[in-house]
């Protein structure tokens, strides 16, 4: 074929010029570090590296959820250790002032100590963390969730709120405890609470109450034990019964050993420890019995709100006012706001069952603490004054006894959050390193290969201009 | 006859022969040059020799041939320029917009674990400028290549309506010529064959030679540029459906301008550039702007479902604009649509949409190709819903109007985030509450919901968005390689017969120069003769 000159040159610069791209593409290659620089490399990978980019990111969005997690659980497990330590302690000092051969002064010194522990407790449930964000007002972590109100006593104004953090794809993790949980509950296999009656005149006291028979019927309600004055009591209003000091009375599966001499209208109560309380309304028609409530969830966001189990007789019930029902079984477990409660038998239509707090007994380790340091810096002079400090004495041990337990469990469930942050972190950075592998196999360049096909262009490039001399330098004008 | 004249007739014809070999050597790299070689032929029986023609060495097959390759090559390199841009700006990944999206959702971790610390916050509010920042500055450089290949569009025509006139008056003097001589000079051919490839390299121009050697030229699906010695002007014109866009437009007979379908010239630049702009400038720009509807919509429900610092239910968070709607200017009836997203996201595209009106419905067709379908108007209310959108229609449309609907085209530059007081993002659940964080946990979690059209995250719809615009980069790459080397070989075969080759015309030199010199023989052989003879009596 004929081949004009000006194509001659033209396929010299044209292989020139894609020598050329083809080495500054390999060279832009090796300076980036990228095999993919612009989408077009390679479309799919380009395309498939955001995507793995993305699970990257968030991968790292836990890794830093779990890091301030980590430091909120860390800082209530260190307040949590100083709360055990202050409770422990006061327990020695219940145990020095239920000494009979203290005087006065003595009880008054203890009360003394005792206020400071109160104090100290109360700074204790109004730790700040870091920014001043107090970490147990649940959600109203802008104000103290603990003030004292006119009458000296402690209130708790801050909600019931848990923060969950995204620790992980499908694990939301409490990052804190809410007062409420910490310091006015009690873990929901408490023990019961027997307590005089505050206008108690006579000198009965009592010890328990203990749990004889977990099956009988009613156990786990409260019953209230009354006196006479006559040697007779009643209990929650029934047949009088004749009282000797020392005796055993048996309710609903519990049993209390009462001694002393008790006034007319003295009583003794009995509460559930946990302070959450199933009542049948007096008006149901159906034959149906309930077990004992016990806290399924207590982070449930609404954990506490009173609710009524309301039965249809026709085989449903509804914990939230009729909208929605669900069909109830006989022997089934209905959960709602964090509690739950087995029913069995057969409820007719209109029947409800009342969950709550039980008012009376709702556990508060500062109305403990106040209601102590009270009854101690009371002159104990005549029995009933011995009775009455006596009584408060064991009501506090128990109650005190409930709330060290509930701090230690709540302590163990932050530890155990702890722990499984740990477990979770080594998860998420060895997913981290395979994102980040994986992102290098599609976008990243290899060397080895680069390297060589840069020498390679190089020499193409080389021999390319090498060409474009010789094709220049031949020319027939040279030789004539 | 003479051995002078037939010697003469050798000089004579060596002198036109080196010239046209002195022609071609100086016209080696002249643009659009055709070889010439000079055809010899017997003068008489042994009158010597005469020149028969000076022929050009060209072919109107192979040069066709060529053009339209050459044609195809230009749209290709536009498109291939246009997308490369698209393609290096979606490159950088250090201020691309996923890594501004995990920086936006990295921001609302952060508040998350401390909802109601003010630098939490704050840093929630930078993010979101960040990022809906990088949404309208992605949205501008679209645009602005939009208004670009508006512009570059009148300068196309601009320059192919030149070169129309240029034929034009190369076809008067071509017929002036041959009228004069018989012969038309080459030269002038040369020029409007030349005119011819760089029409092709505008637009894919048809080409067709008349009886009398004429040039007729026309485009777009038979629009006339050229008949003969008359040429006809395109011009750049807002398109009647879309006033924003330019098209190009045809002047007929009866002098109304008449948009051209931007399908029908798909060659050279002008070709090249409709088709960017149809196949991706505006597939990019609204896949860009579904993501941003998808993150505001999504985004401002969850919002509002939370509760602020001041215990309000959250407002706003991003404000982005409607669906965008033009009535054709071609309309008889005087109806205009407006649009609003509807809450329902699912259904929103990257399509646009264009409405014709007959006879009480409304026939949709899609951008995308899919099929079209009908819509009735609501009994009650009057409104349209399709594509994500609710469509009002005010005024009374007439059969046959029509209508262009863009959802998503311009959304992106409408991204705007709404809040700027830290105490006004609502991440609590309960009014109230603010160490509650279970809203800014749900909106966290968007980033996992299928919030775009139904079917994909926010970062996979950007990731398809990546990988539709390289692959078709890709595609273009290597249909222009493939197109360029095809134009190569074409370009080679065209030239091994009309191009120049400097080693033959150094070769015809001396055989020229050698042929005078025998010519100039015979004439000195001639005086020698001559002197013979006349020597003879002396």
């Amino acid at each position: 074929m004929r081949i004009s000159t000006v194509t001659m040159y033209q396929q010299s610069i044209n292989a020139l010029n894609q020598q050329q791209s083809q080495y500054s593409k390999i060279g832009l290659q090796l300076a980036s570090g990228k095999r993919v620089t612009t989408p077009s490399d390679d479309p799919q990978a380009a395309s498939q590296a955001v995507v793995v980019e993305q699970s990257k990111a968030v991968n790292q969005q836990y890794t830093d959820a779990r890091v301030s997690t980590r430091n909120a659980l860390s800082q209530e497990e260190s307040v949590l250790n100083s709360v055990s330590d202050a409770l422990t302690s006061v327990k020695g000092l219940l145990v020095q002032a239920g000494a009979d051969t203290l005087s006065n002064a003595d009880r008054s010194s203890i009360a003394s100590d005792l206020k400071g522990i109160y104090q100290t407790l109360i700074g204790q449930a109004n730790a700040t963390d870091g920014n001043g964000r107090y970490l147990f007002g649940g959600y109203q972590d802008s104000s103290p969730p603990f003030v004292s109100s006119n009458s000296g006593q402690v209130q708790y104004v801050g909600d019931t709120g848990q923060q969950l953090q995204q620790v992980d794809a499908s694990r939301q993790m409490p990052s804190n405890d809410s007062g409420q949980q910490i310091f006015l509950n009690a873990h929901n296999s408490a023990q019961y609470v027997a307590r005089a009656g505050s206008g108690n005149t006579g000198s009965v006291t009592f010890a328990g109450p203990t749990v004889v028979d977990a099956t009988a019927t009613g156990y786990g309600n409260g019953f209230v034990i009354s006196f006479d004055g006559a040697g007779n009591y009643s209990v929650d209003g029934g047949t009088p019964q004749p009282y000797t000091s020392g005796d055993s009375v048996t309710v609903n599966g519990m049993s209390l050993t009462l001694k002393g001499t008790p006034a007319a209208g003295d009583t003794v109560s009995v509460t559930a420890g946990h302070g959450y309380l199933a009542q049948a309304s007096t008006s149901n028609t159906g034959s149906f019995s309930y077990g004992s409530l016990s806290v399924s969830n207590a982070s449930d966001p609404n954990f506490g709100t009173p609710f009524d189990i309301v039965f249809d007789g026709a085989g449903n019930y509804s914990t939230d006012g009729g909208t929605t029902s669900q069909p109830y079984v006989s022997g089934q477990t209905i959960s709602a706001n964090g509690l739950s409660l087995t029913v069995q038998g057969t409820p007719a239509a209109g029947d409800t069952i009342s969950v709550g707090t039980a008012s009376n007994s709702t556990p508060n380790i500062f109305r403990t603490l106040e209601q102590v340091i009270a009854a101690l810096d009371q002159p104990a002079t005549t029995a009933a004054d011995k009775a009455n400090l006596q009584n408060t004495l064991s009501t506090a041990n128990r109650e005190l006894n409930n709330s060290l337990d509930n701090v230690l469990t709540t302590r163990a469930s932050v530890g155990s959050r702890l722990n499984e942050l740990d477990v979770i972190d080594s998860v998420g950075s060895s997913r981290n390193l395979s994102y980040s592998q994986t992102l290098s196999d599609l976008v990243d360049l290899d060397y080895n290969q680069a390297i060589s096909d840069y020498s390679l262009r190089q020499v193409g490039l080389q021999a390319a201009q090498k060409a474009y001399v010789g094709i220049q330098s031949l020319s027939l004008f040279k030789l004539i | 006859m003479s051995i002078f004249s037939i010697g003469l007739s050798g000089l004579n014809t060596a002198q036109v022969a080196l010239n046209t070999t002195s022609n071609n050597i100086t016209n080696v790299y002249t643009p659009g040059y055709n070889r010439q070689i000079t055809i010899l032929g017997e003068s008489g029986v042994g009158n010597g020799v005469q020149v028969d023609d000076v022929q050009r060495q060209f072919s109107q097959f192979v040069a066709g041939q060529l053009n339209r390759s050459q044609s195809a090559s230009s749209a290709l390199d536009s498109y291939q320029t246009q997308i490369s841009q698209i393609d290096s700006l979606l490159a950088d990944s250090k201020s691309n917009l996923s890594t501004l999206m995990q920086g936006f959702f990295s921001s609302l971790t952060d508040l998350s674990s401390t909802p109601s610390d003010p630098s939490a916050r704050q840093g929630v509010i930078g993010a979101t400028d960040t990022m809906t920042a990088q949404f309208r500055s992605l949205d501008g450089y679209l645009n602005d290549m939009q208004q670009g290949i508006n512009s570059q569009i009148g300068d196309q025509v601009f320059q192919l309506n030149n070169l129309s006139k240029q034929m034009a008056s190369l076809n008067q003097q071509i017929s002036l010529a041959k009228a004069r001589t018989g012969e038309a000079p080459n030269s002038l051919l040369d020029q409007r064959d030349q005119v011819v490839a760089d029409m092709s390299k505008i637009a894919d121009v048809e080409l067709t030679v008349q009886d009398g050697g004429s040039y007729n030229i026309t485009v777009g699906g038979g629009q006339t540029l050229v008949s003969g010695t008359n040429s006809f002007s395109l011009q750049a014109i807002a398109s009647p459906s879309d006033p924003t866009r330019t098209v190009v437009g045809y002047q007929d007979g009866a002098g109304n301008v008449r948009a051209l379908d931007e399908s029908s010239i798909t060659g050279g630049e002008l070709g090249g550039l409709l088709t960017f702009r149809s196949e991706t400038l505006d597939q990019t720009q609204n896949q860009l702007g579904q993501i941003s509807v998808a993150l505001a919509q999504g985004f401002n429900a969850q919002h509002a479902q939370g509760y602020d610092l001041n215990g309000d239910a959250g407002g706003d968070f991003f404000t982005i604009g409607q669906p965008v709607a033009f009535s054709n200017a071609n309309n008889t009836g005087g109806a205009t649509l407006s649009a609003t997203f509807s809450s329902d996201l699912s259904g929103l595209t990257a399509n646009d949409y264009d409405v014709t009106y007959s006879g009480g419905t409304y026939t949709v067709t899609p951008s995308d190709g899919s099929a079209s379908f009908s819509v009735t108007p609501d009994p009650s209310t009057g409104a349209l819903s399709f594509g994500g959108m609710t469509v009002t229609v005010s005024g009374t449309p007439q059969n046959g109007d029509s209508f262009q609907l863009q959802p998503v085209r311009r959304a992106a530059g409408q991204l705007q985030n709404a809040i700027h007081d830290t105490a006004k993002i609502a991440a609590a659940q309960k009014s109230g509450a603010t160490g509650d964080n279970n809203n800014s946990l749900a909106l966290q979690n968007l980033q996992n919901s299928k919030l775009v059209g139904g079917i994909a995250t926010l970062s996979q719809a950007y990731a398809s968005l990546v990988g539709d615009v390289g692959n078709q980069a890709n595609v273009v790459q290597a249909n222009q390689t493939a197109q360029q080397g095809l134009t190569n070989q074409l370009s080679a075969l065209q030239q091994s017969d009309s191009g120049v080759n400097l080693d033959e015309e150094a070769a015809n030199l001396i055989r020229y120069q050698q042929y005078y010199q025998a010519s100039a023989k015979i004439i000195s052989t001639g005086v020698a003769v001559f002197d013979t003879v006349l020597n003879i009596g002396s």
